[in-house]
């Protein structure tokens, strides 16, 4: 199925009115006509080929005509609250959110307490940029309603579903919790210095040198059976501080994840057996194109936007997230 | 199906971890981590009665989910 489009291909189908959300390199939204579309910024995708850099075409997922009620809802990080409770009964919401902006840090942390969290499927990703360009340009997102261009805010697609489908998030992720040691947290953030190892306090850049913790791996928590990443940004030995991707939760018990030999085997073991013409909206992690070098190779037939991070209700590292809609 | 109402016992056993159920609704799952770790660090009948309505209204606004079905079925059978 296509899902990589030219500005021009994608202009006609705004143009006819198409409901969509995008992903793309800024210079190639920005060239989109206003229309019924969101999109954030980033130049990886796992495309029709495989995964790919491009800043030349948009990956595009086009809503069912179905759907009916269709908002284009903007948020910042005071209001972002109320992004769950916004969700229309029987619908769903597609979110973007630029990265290290303070809305992506705002929903990050508190999220999961926000009213309303898990009555309507909310899924999405954080925009980001290409990799060379990092500290040079920033991540954002475009409300195609206003062509309007944010850095930090976040925007949500809402849809509503005909009462005899339903959608459903579900996610891929290809790591368990490995043998090693039980760690712990004494706040909730993006950085700490400090680690409860098996109820011993310690500095925890100091445990990861001194252990040779491979970082590439996350950190890995299990909410009563979904097990949720925790990814390594920085382990900064001056200052004795370890940086995350998505923020470590006071009172959760994390582990490193056990290694992973062979990722696009034990991804397509994962798959969902309806295969992925099922799918209709999907992302993967940056992380997971970068370590498990996934440019140029294939994850089954299923495609989406490579993301700096992925959004299942809450945001979440090096996993794929995954939107279906069934009949019920 | 109905949602048995915030008062049965079966949302109260499942939160203390008295019941365990293996859930296939990832909403559910995620919910159940956060008010688990809630409730240990502050535990209390105020907070139990709060986690309760919490989880309750996951189930009840996803009910048409077969998933969320069977799994509300694992919690009350």
């Amino acid at each position: 199925m296509k899902v990589m489009y030219t500005v021009d291909e994608l202009s006609k189908k705004i143009k006819e009115n198409k409901s969509l959300f995008l992903a793309g390199d800024e210079k190639v939204l920005s060239k989109l006509p206003k229309g019924r579309w969101i999109g954030g910024t980033i130049p990886y995708f796992m495309a029709e080929n495989g995964g790919e850099f491009s800043q030349d075409k948009i990956y595009a997922t086009e809503l069912p005509a179905y759907i009916s009620d269709l908002k284009i809802k903007a948020y910042t990080s005071k209001t972002i609250p109320n992004v769950y409770k916004d969700l229309p009964d029987n619908g769903f919401g597609l979110i973007v959110i630029p990265a290290t902006s303070k809305t992506h840090l705002e929903f990050a942390l508190k999220s999961p307490s926000y009213e309303g969290f898990g009555t309507s499927p909310l899924i999405g990703w954080i925009a980001g940029i290409n990799l060379a360009d990092l500290g040079k340009i920033s991540p954002k997102v475009i409300n195609g309603e206003t062509l309007e261009v944010l850095e930090d805010g976040a925007l949500v697609l809402q849809a509503k579903l005909p009462e005899n489908k339903a959608a459903d998030i579900n996610i891929i992720n290809i790591f368990q919790q490995g043998q090693g040691d039980a760690l712990s947290f004494k706040e909730d953030g993006f950085s700490v210095k400090t680690v409860l190892v098996n109820g011993k306090e310690t500095n925890f850049a100091d445990y990861i040198l001194e252990n040779g913790l491979d970082t590439r791996l996350p950190l890995v928590a299990d909410y009563y059976g979904a097990l949720v990443n925790i990814s390594f940004q920085n382990v900064d030995k001056d200052k004795k501080e370890v940086q995350f991707y998505a923020p470590v939760f006071k009172g959760m018990m994390y582990k490193l994840a056990a290694p992973v030999k062979d990722y696009i085997q034990l991804f397509s073991s994962q798959l969902p057996e309806e295969g992925a013409d099922h799918i209709t909206f999907s992302c993967n992690c940056i992380l997971n194109y970068l370590y498990s070098e996934l440019e140029g190779k294939k994850t089954g037939a299923v495609t989406g936007p490579i993301t700096f991070g992925e959004i299942a209700y809450q945001l979440l590292n090096q996993t794929m997230v995954y939107l279906t809609i069934d009949e019920i | 199906m109905v949602v048995p109402v915030s008062t049965h016992p079966g949302w109260k056993n499942l939160l203390n971890g008295k019941k365990q159920c293996d859930f296939e609704f990832l909403a559910a799952k995620m919910t159940m981590g956060r008010l688990k770790i809630l409730i240990q660090d502050h535990p209390g009948e105020s907070t139990m009665q709060q986690s309760v309505e919490e989880l309750r209204e996951v189930f009840v606004k996803n009910i048409n989910l077969p998933k969320v079905q069977r799994d509300l079925g694992k919690i009350f059978n």
